[in-house]
């Protein structure tokens, strides 16, 4: 027995964050009173979170078959959150998404920029080698007066 | 002499500062996805961190309604019978109605809480 609650434990998401979210959301709903959250109830809370997991898990993977591929991504995900009846979700969950990407975007942008500017620069000092080697020896020249 | 209070506590204040924002490990949840299903084989990157969010989403709407139960029962405190309410009273939440009507027994630990949805789920879909 003992060794299947550990087993569970694994599975379950943190207690401390879904803790945190619910004593925020309750915080939320009545901040003059102060609702103290039960042992059990965060129990039921973490199970029922995962099961959502797992229902919304199979659904995107249905979806994700009948589109004859092999990865669940992320519109997979967002479509079987509509055919599971919670479509309110899905415009903050777009807009996290799209932050997500955004800023891997901005650290592919910042990587592909300096290797862009690199390129530039290689460019830029090929012909100007030309016109730099004139200009080293118009200033040879002055310096030499 | 060196005086460690101070600077420990600014190199602590930045730490925990770091870990504020909270959003589910992603390796847990890929976790639980897998375990889903013997077919879930592959999971995108991105494919977690709507888990994340939709996942938290659900737990402050269940979170919402099962407040509204402990207020309706002039409580201050949140009982699993409350969640267990809310569960049953909400049309969307029908996949958690195995989940809350078994609590109480806990002595059928054989079959998982997923099995039990599997059940229910393949009951519910047309």
């Amino acid at each position: 027995m003992e060794t299947e609650k550990v087993v569970s434990e694994m599975e379950e998401l943190p207690k401390t964050i879904v803790r945190r979210v619910v004593k925020d959301k309750l915080n939320e709903c009545s901040p003059d009173t102060d609702i103290t959250v039960n042992k059990d109830s965060l129990l039921a809370f973490s199970e029922s979170a995962r099961i959502f997991i797992h229902y919304l898990s199979a659904t995107a993977n249905d979806i994700c078959k009948e589109s004859k591929r092999q990865t669940i991504n992320a519109d997979d995900v967002l479509k079987a959150i509509e055919e599971i009846d919670f479509p309110e979700f899905v415009g903050p969950l777009k807009a996290s998404l799209d932050e997500f990407r955004q800023k891997n975007a901005g650290k592919r942008a910042v990587a592909s920029k300096s290797k862009e500017e690199k390129k530039k620069q290689k460019v830029e000092d090929e012909p100007s080698k030309i016109s730099k080697k004139t200009k080293q020896d118009k200033d040879s020249e002055e310096n030499e007066e | 002499m060196r005086q460690a209070g101070a600077y420990s506590g600014l190199v602590s204040a930045s730490m925990s500062g770091r870990m504020g924002p909270h959003s589910l490990p992603l390796a847990r949840i890929k976790k639980i996805m897998k375990k889903s299903g013997d077919d879930v084989k592959m999971i995108s990157g991105e494919a977690p961190i709507v888990f994340s969010k939709a996942c938290e989403l659900f737990i402050q709407e269940l979170t919402k309604r099962s407040w509204m139960v402990t207020m309706q029962g002039k409580r201050r405190t949140l009982h699993k019978e409350d969640v267990a309410s809310a569960v049953i009273a909400t049309d969307i939440f029908d996949f958690l109605v195995n989940l809350v009507s078994d609590e109480p027994n806990n002595d059928n630990l054989a079959e998982t809480p997923s099995e039990k949805w599997k059940h229910s789920a393949h009951e519910a879909r047309p």
